[in-house]
């Protein structure tokens, strides 16, 4: 094996890679349940930005039908000095909220100045108008809100599934053959230090009877 | 006699309206139109010929219409105003100054939101010649221009002061300043507008008895509607109680109580005790919406005093049935003409019209 190359068969290196493929596996699991909970969420997400789409497109469709009837009702010109009348939007102030580390955007403010009660000193046809229309911006920022946190949330489950594959069908087996592969070679050592003792034992013992017979062949000499 | 003084008045008018208005079978006919161009055609061999004439050289249909009935409005205040008898015209213009009002909301709203003349003054009323101030008299199109020059909200306010309605700017300058919020203003000026307009029929003949009627009904109307914006808005009852007028035939105390109900539905069944709308609220308990509920006000009005004010002969009555009979075709003809450019459905503009 190519990459054993470089993997010292040594028991701390036994018990280090074994130690790693523990903590492999709780990352493992770690991950699975950060995508569990990513998936759980995007669908939460995903069936309130539907049903908002849903609800602005009949929405702006009121919308549209409040403006025909201002104008119909009030007319053109003073449907127009309404309009002039309301204050520029305040600007957009995004802010973040996490979501199992992924920072999804809440978007804030945006609305404009109309002094709520103002509405009541409007013909009905332009205050209905105003407020479906108020009602449709809040609608669309909403819809921005949440089909970016969809696109954000759908990017991380892709990074942890790539992550969680990675260690899964990569990383762990690659611990796990290192560990095959010390494992191997440490039974080797023993082996070749149990066979390398018997053929001192063996050697040693041969020697011990060559001694004897040489020492017996001297005492016959002497006799 | 004083009546005296109205019999040429009601002798004019009566023989101008037949011409001037049109008959209810005309406006339903103009709801049979294919679309505005069709209706330009079948109006002008009436009384708005000549303004649509005069307005096509500056504008095309659906905004020749417009300007061509706004013009024709103008004239006929005019016809008016000058019809009435000297005595009468205080009341006529107090009537007139709701243009006014519009101007002057306008003004002061351009210079808070820091709008330029040149986008502001398009809009006045009196401009394009919208029926308008030129009419009541009270603040001509060039002093409108005066005071639309001033470069803030002080500057609109101190040259305001010279009207009946300064003072209650000049309560309102250091709120508007420093809030930027108009609708307190608005309200007390339309409270003046009301008790203004009472205070010009008080005692004025002893015959406006209906005149007075159709005013505390237009200010029952004013505040009925006020409440069920609140309502629909979910505003606190403070809030409603400062945008309610005094003077109408439902007590404001009883207003507020009935605010108090649960939703729009209980303040419209509990309105019924007060106002018999019956059939006219058929619109409404269909789709529920706030416009339908106001036009059949405006029917209910109509129904109720139009007749009445015809048929008050030697009296100022004869000349604001004039007057709000030429607004109500104005509404009219203006309801169609949006209806059909928007291909709105036959039976919804009719449904939006209103008739003596």
């Amino acid at each position: 094996m190519s990459s054993n190359i470089n993997i010292r068969p040594t028991r701390l290196e036994y018990i280090r890679t074994k130690r790693r493929i523990l903590i492999a596996k709780k990352g493992l699991k770690l991950l699975k349940l950060k995508r569990q909970a990513l998936i759980l969420e995007f669908f939460n997400i995903s069936k309130t930005a539907s049903a908002l789409r849903g609800s602005l497109q009949s929405d702006l469709l009121k919308g549209y039908e409040s403006i025909r009837m201002a104008e119909m009702l009030a007319g053109s010109m003073r449907l127009e000095n309404e309009a002039m009348k309301i204050p520029l939007m305040k600007n957009l102030q995004v802010m973040s909220k996490s979501i199992m580390g992924v920072h999804i955007p809440r978007i804030m403010g945006g609305q404009s100045e109309v002094v709520e009660e103002h509405l009541l000193e409007l013909p009905t046809s332009i205050t209905e108008a105003i407020k479906t229309f108020q009602k449709i911006h809040k609608i669309v920022l909403d819809v921005a809100e949440k089909e970016t946190a969809l696109r954000k949330l759908l990017y991380e489950i892709e990074k942890t599934k790539r992550k969680s594959n990675a260690i899964e069908n990569v990383f762990i087996p690659k611990l796990m053959a290192a560990v095959k592969f010390i494992t191997f070679r440490l039974d080797e050592i023993e082996r070749d230090t149990f066979m390398m003792l018997k053929t001192v034992k063996r050697k040693m013992g041969e020697r011990e009877q060559q001694e004897i017979i040489l020492k017996e062949s001297e005492l016959k000499i002497h006799v | 006699m004083p009546t005296s003084s109205y019999s040429s008045s009601f002798g004019r008018l009566q023989a101008l309206s037949s011409n001037i208005f049109l008959s209810k079978e005309f406006v339903l006919n103009l709801l049979k139109s294919d679309d505005v161009a069709a209706m330009i055609k079948m109006l002008e061999p009436t009384w708005y010929g000549p303004e649509i004439q005069r307005a096509a050289s500056m504008y095309s249909s659906p905004e020749l219409l417009e300007v061509a009935l706004n013009r024709h409005l103008v004239d006929v205040n005019k016809i008016a105003l000058e019809a009435a008898p000297f005595s009468g015209k205080a009341a006529l213009r107090a009537y007139l100054l709701k243009w006014d009002i519009h101007n002057i909301e306008l003004i002061l709203s351009s210079k808070i939101i820091g709008h330029t003349i040149t986008e502001t003054e398009p809009f006045l009323v009196s401009s394009r010649n919208f029926p308008a101030g030129i009419s009541a008299g009270n603040i001509s199109h060039d002093e409108m221009k005066i005071i639309l020059s001033q470069s803030n909200v002080e500057g609109v306010i101190n040259q305001l002061l010279k009207y009946r309605y300064g003072n209650i700017l000049m309560q309102h300058q250091d709120s508007i300043q420093k809030t930027g919020d108009l609708s307190p203003m608005i309200a007390d000026l339309w409270e003046f507008y009301y008790t203004n307009l009472m205070e010009s029929l008080k005692f004025f003949q002893g015959d406006e008895g209906t005149i007075r009627d159709l005013f505390r009904t237009q200010i029952d109307n004013k505040n009925i509607m006020s409440l069920l914006k609140g309502k629909d808005s979910n505003f606190d009852k403070e809030i409603v109680s400062k945008h309610l007028v005094n003077g109408g035939n439902i007590p404001i105390e009883k207003l507020l109580d009935i605010f108090s109900s649960k939703n729009t539905d209980e303040v419209v069944t509990r309105l019924e005790e007060h106002l018999k709308l019956g059939e006219m609220l058929e619109s409404y308990s269909k789709t529920k919406n706030l416009i339908d509920f106001e036009v059949a006000l405006d029917r209910f009005i109509i129904g109720t005093y139009l007749k009445k004010l015809k048929n008050s002969a030697l009296s100022l009555g004869s000349i604001f049935h004039f007057i709000i009979t030429s607004e109500y075709e104005w509404d009219n003809i203006k309801r169609i003409a949006y209806g059909k450019r928007y291909a709105i459905p036959s039976e919804r503009i009719n449904s939006m019209l209103v008739f003596e």
